[in-house]
């Protein structure tokens, strides 16, 4: 259940829910991600996953995006996509 | 390491496939792959196509589906040899069996009856081992997997790993490799393939969304969700399988062990014929040859022995005796179905009233011509058997086309089915593909474009190919700024990938092939559209690559045309003519042919035809032969036409590009006007074998073939030069092939043959000749209100519809009529002078005195209830007043009064608005209470009859033509001051300027840079040319119905062209006769 805050609800306070937020990360040359960057620099040791979306390519804002899940050195998993369309790099609850 | 593709989607998986197999295969030879299977859905559409071309390309090819499985699996199989090769058309057909049509399922079971002779593979996240998986029921999956090794066995199946960057793939991967371990069986990676090159994941969202009638927005879950089913280079497979590099390496092996070639391999037979006791399929075709040639000829004369002996030496080299035999059967059916429906005399011979006419290379046989196969005697015209069944190029089975009249054909296609059962008698298929309208509707809906503007852009875009799209729309006033614009600019270009891609597939309207083994192990065969038909999955250019007996039972609106008119002169006359026997060099009948008096003349009356008719001038049947195979857009493309012409008239000599050149082309005059002269040209000059030459031009008309024609052009010249041919007249020859439609020659001496009996029965016998047109229409390239005027000026009246008068069809009617003169009199009455039979000599005197009645079934909104409802209420004698045909027929409200607007109740009550009252005041609906019988005459009102105009529009409107008039005369007073007439045009010179004004009647633009059109005015024809860019500046202008244009005439060679600088439409009607348009 969700905590009833109180507060009273206006348009301006909605948010997306699981918006990918951009993050510094490290690529070799292949292009996949070997640290991330966020408050300290972290190794990826390993990339568990990978896959990609390709999607509204007839809008104005294609989506084209190469996913990682890696495991950092202190055993977080994260994931990670790059935007192929910007070349930015993303971190996105999946 | 080196990879082989064992699953890839080519555009036959309707609206799934993003690729050609052209482009498939191109693709999979650069990245290296060893070899590529085709694994359409539930379809070998493809098939022999693919194999062709894998022969072509020097790449291995294999054979394969993607079967659906009963609960929506898939699995995917692969053929390793014949048997297994017969076991997957088999599986298709079962599939296709047990489904809803359309939507195929195969039940389990069936599969390890045919399991020999195939490798299967799990299949992809639909196959039912990776569904268990998902699902994490592991037991089971190690169950279907004992399962399919006990079918298959160890050797035969393997589970397959799929990886496309799709979330979940890498776990799935995980888990059957897991299995792998576990149970010992093999894993092997594919691809997936649904598109050669990743860009072309665009398309194949498109075509999903088209499949699931929604747009791409509405489609994101049926959509993949990514780019990477597409042929994929082999490091990135190397580092997505790294962890289980056997799985690659596997694909060699197993590509290695799939050896059918379906070009090769098929084995298919030609049918057995069982002939009577004592006898060989052979002795018994000559038995019935020499049998027929004593009823023909009087006795087996010298010249036929000689013919006969000839014949069956190479029937007997390449055992077509069975072959001729069983065509002979379809025709005997052919000839019953006549017989049972009233149409032939039991009495005649076949050869006398054979139910059909072949064409094709066999025309040529007298063997044929004595079976009744053909309606040519070749010695009488002295056709050569080396011209047209050449020994050295006889690899293929020579073809036969039937045509038959349209009313026996259906009947005689389940006659066919009924003898020889349909698991040996199939119709062909037929595949649709995508032009430039679908395309336009179909993409432009998926893309989520306004609906009324995409409707508005497809009506606007009804000829070409669907890669002209952005220049048509650069036309358009409405819609060329939008060419950039974003959304619209997609539409332009996947509109350009589209093009020609199949859409679905149908059945062919009267091809069937018939085989002795059973056909569904040869070619999966599916239900049709129709009950109780069924139809293979391969069209006819499949079919004629594996060596199919097909016979296209094709219904010729013509023939149906001569056969009625024959039985209207048996009518009047007592005498059944006997079409082979007429005068094929009657001078009048030529005469009228040069003037270009060809309207309703089979084949030679479009414009194209009309424009080159008068020029080339026949006078006999080898020049109809041209004359039919010259207006071709094959030819047309290289300005053969017009070269022919130049030549044959001596203004330009007779050359060649080079010497290999002369036996193929002399009796042309050195142009190509028939495809067999493309396959001898590349014999002759390139040295290519027959059945190679045959690709070659075949390749011509595929579509995304440019890497193929290359490589073909390369082998041209290799082939050229080793026999002495200098390069620039290689390139010169090469240039003469092309992928547009050519006649073969023995089917253009068949059709000039029927050309020519159709003109001789117009000239001798036009109003039968008409008659009989009006009854076989639709048909032909003019609508009724031309074909009327025509018939005008063939001395013929035509009368309205009458409810007294009228059978359900045309009639002929024996009053001596005073030719009704436009828009004055009503022609529903005849002045009756005196009843005149014309004495069966007299040829030219039918025309005379006699009159067309216009059958019930011409009005519109009657069909055959209402026709036989009103044929049998007059049975008690005719009717008299309008109560009395309302009570008697029991007609609807809107039939009676589409009736009245025909003037069909004019004998009875002229003024048809005082009818149409009455009708009102009358009519009861069936349906409702009984009425009261209350009277209405006291309703009945003098009311003012309509004018000419008014009645001249609702006939238009009922009858889509004006019996008496032309709207053109009512609409003279418009057009007196400065305009062309016709009758005037005929008096202009060369040169000189014409202003006219008419209704067109028909647009036709023949491969080419040129338009015609043809207006039709009270007085005759305006033939008029626009060249192409002057046509697409004003298109919509000139797809108005009545024009006024201006330009100048253009007269040469016997033509007469009115050559149109500036178009104005105007409006007169609301609706009028259609204009027939053609590319």
């Amino acid at each position: 259940m969700v905590e009833d805050t109180g507060k009273t609800l206006r348009a301006d306070t909605y948010r997306p829910v699981n918006a990918p937020e951009p993050v510094r990360v490290e690529e070799d040359a292949s292009g996949c991600p070997v640290a991330v960057r966020e408050k300290r620099r972290q190794a990826a040791i390993s990339i568990e996953d990978r896959w990609r979306i390709d999607d509204e390519w007839w809008r104005a804002g294609p989506v084209t995006r190469l996913y990682y899940a890696v495991r950092l050195a202190s055993g977080q998993r994260l994931v990670l996509y790059k935007d192929l369309n910007d070349s930015g790099w993303y971190r996105q609850n999946y | 390491m080196s990879y082989a593709e064992l699953h890839c989607h080519s555009y036959y998986s309707f609206h799934d496939g993003a690729s050609s197999l052209e482009e498939l295969l191109l693709r999979s030879k650069e990245l290296g792959y060893r070899a590529l299977a085709v694994t359409d859905h539930d379809n070998l559409c493809g098939a022999m196509r693919f194999a062709q071309l894998t022969d072509s390309l020097g790449m291995r090819g294999i054979i394969g589906a993607e079967l659906t499985i009963k609960g929506g699996y898939h699995l995917t199989l692969l053929a390793k040899d014949r048997q297994g090769y017969g076991n997957l058309c088999r599986l298709i057909t079962a599939a296709h069996a047990s489904g809803e049509r359309n939507e195929p399922e195969l039940p389990p079971d069936i599969l390890p009856e045919h399991a020999s002779g195939l490798i299967a593979l799990s299949g992809c996240p639909r196959g039912e081992l990776s569904q268990l998986l998902a699902k994490a029921r592991f037991t089971e999956a190690r169950n279907l997997i004992r399962q399919y090794l006990d079918w298959f066995g160890g050797e035969n199946y393997y589970l397959e790993l799929q990886h496309n960057l799709v979330f979940g793939d890498t776990e799935r991967v995980k888990a059957l490799l897991a299995l792998s371990q576990e149970t010992g069986v093999k894993v092997v990676a594919t691809g997936n393939v649904h598109y050669h090159i990743r860009d072309r994941h665009q398309l194949q969202d498109c075509l999903v969304a088209v499949k699931n009638c929604r747009s791409l927005e509405e489609t994101h879950r049926e959509r993949r969700s990514n780019s990477e089913f597409y042929l994929r280079p082999q490091p990135e497979l190397e580092s997505l399988f790294r962890e289980c590099p056997e799985a690659l390496q596997n694909t060699l092996e197993i590509a290695e062990r799939c050896t059918f070639d379906l070009t090769r391999d098929l084995g298919y037979a030609f049918p057995d014929y069982p002939a009577p006791e004592g006898y060989t399929p052979e002795s018994y075709l000559k038995k019935l040859c020499h049998e027929a040639a004593v009823r023909r000829y009087g006795s087996v004369t010298p010249a036929v022995k000689k013919r006969l002996d000839e014949e069956f030496r190479l029937i007997r080299k390449f055992r077509l005796a069975g072959f001729l035999l069983m065509y002979h059967e379809v025709i005997k059916l052919g000839r019953e179905v006549m017989i049972d429906q009233g149409l032939s005399d039991p009495s005649l011979s076949l050869e006398e009233n054979p139910p059909g006419r072949g064409r094709g290379s066999s025309v040529a046989l007298l063997a044929g011509y004595l079976i009744g196969l053909s309606h040519i005697d070749p010695l009488q015209y002295n056709l050569s058997l080396e011209r047209f069944l050449p020994d050295d190029i006889m690899t293929n089975v020579p073809d036969i086309d039937l045509d038959f009249p349209r009313s026996i054909r259906e009947d005689l296609i389940l006659r066919t089915h009924q003898k020889w059962g349909w698991e040996h008698a199939a119709l062909t298929g037929t595949i649709a593909t995508y032009q430039i309208k679908g395309t336009v509707r179909d993409l432009g809906k998926a893309l989520g474009l306004p609906e009324t503007e995409i409707d508005h852009l497809a009506r606007q875009s009804d000829w070409g190919s669907a890669r002209k799209l952005g220049k048509k729309m650069q036309r358009m006033p409405n819609f060329k700024d939008k060419i950039d614009a974003p959304v619209w600019r997609d539409l332009i270009r996947l509109a350009a990938e589209l093009d020609g891609f199949p859409k679905y597939m149908g059945q062919h309207p009267g091809g069937m092939i018939l085989s002795s083994s059973p056909l569904i192990d040869i070619v999966p065969v599916q239900r049709g559209a129709i009950e109780g038909r069924y139809v293979c999955q391969w069209d006819k250019d499949s079919i004629d690559d594996a060596g199919f007996v097909k016979i296209d039972f094709l219904a010729l609106g013509a023939l149906s045309q001569l056969q009625e008119a024959i039985e209207l002169i048996k009518q009047r006359t007592g005498k059944r003519i006997d079409m082979s026997r007429i005068d094929f060099e009657d001078t009048a009948v030529y005469d009228m042919l040069c003037r270009g008096d060809t309207i309703g003349i089979f084949q030679v009356e479009s414009a194209a035809q009309m424009q080159t008719i008068t020029r080339l001038r026949p006078r006999n049947l080898l020049d109809m032969a041209h004359e039919v195979g010259a207006v071709r857009p094959g030819v047309g493309v290289n300005h053969g036409v017009q070269e022919y012409l130049a030549r044959r008239t001596g203004r330009k000599p007779v050359t060649y590009d080079c010497p290999l050149e002369k036996r193929p082309l002399e009796r042309t005059l050195g142009v190509v006007l028939f495809q067999d002269q493309v396959n001898q040209l590349a014999i002759d000059v390139a040295g290519f074998a027959p059945s190679e030459a045959d690709r070659l031009r075949r390749a011509f008309g595929r579509r995304h073939n440019e890497e193929l024609i290359e490589r073909y052009r390369q082998k041209f010249l290799e082939g050229a030069k080793s026999r002495g041919v200098s390069e620039e007249a290689a390139e010169k020859v090469f240039k003469k092939f092309n992928g547009l439609y050519m006649f073969p020659e023995s089917h253009a001496f068949a059709f000039g043959v029927t050309a020519y009996q159709a003109a001789w029965l117009k000239f001798h016998y036009p109003l039968e000749f008409f008659v009989a047109i009006f009854n076989q229409q639709p048909m032909g390239f003019y609508n009724l209100e031309t074909l009327k005027e025509d018939a005008k000026r063939h001395g013929i009246t035509v009368l309205n519809p009458d409810i007294n008068k009228s059978d359900s069809k045309c009639t002929i009617e024996h009053h001596n009529v005073i030719p009704a003169k436009a828009g004055i009199q009503n022609a529903s009455h005849p002045t009756p002078l005196d009843s005149r039979v014309k004495p069966e000599n007299d040829r030219r005197g039918s025309g005379e005195g006699g009159a067309l009645r216009l059958g019930l079934l011409s009005v519109m909104g009657l069909g055959e209830a209402s026709t036989g409802a009103i044929e049998e209420g007059r049975r008690k004698g005719d009717f008299k007043t309008i109560g009395d045909f309302l009570e008697r027929t029991g007609v609807l409200e809107e039939v009676a009064l589409n009736l009245t607007g025909a003037g069909a109740f004019d004998s009875i009550e002229s003024n048809r608005r005082k009818v149409k009252w009455e009708i009102g005041l009358r009519y009861r609906s069936i349906n409702s209470q009984l009425p009261l019988p209350l009277p209405v005459e006291q309703d009945l009102v003098a009311l003012e009859a309509p004018g000419e105009w008014e009645r001249m529009q609702e006939e238009y409107n009922v009858l889509s033509l004006f019996p008496v008039g032309h709207i053109m005369s009512h609409l003279r007073p418009r057009f007196n001051g400065g305009f062309c007439r016709s009758k005037d045009i005929e008096k202009l010179g060369d040169g000189a300027a014409v202003t006219t004004a008419g209704l067109v009647i028909r647009r036709q633009r023949p491969h080419g840079k040129v338009v015609y059109i043809t207006l039709e005015d009270e007085f005759g024809h305006i033939p008029c040319m626009v060249f192409g860019k002057v046509y697409e500046r004003h298109e919509h202008k000139f797809r108005s119905p009545f024009l006024i244009v201006k330009g100048r005439l253009s007269r040469r060679e016997g033509t007469c062209n009115v050559v149109i600088t500036q178009v104005k439409p105007f409006s007169a009607l609301d609706k009028v006769p259609p204009s027939k348009d053609f590319r």
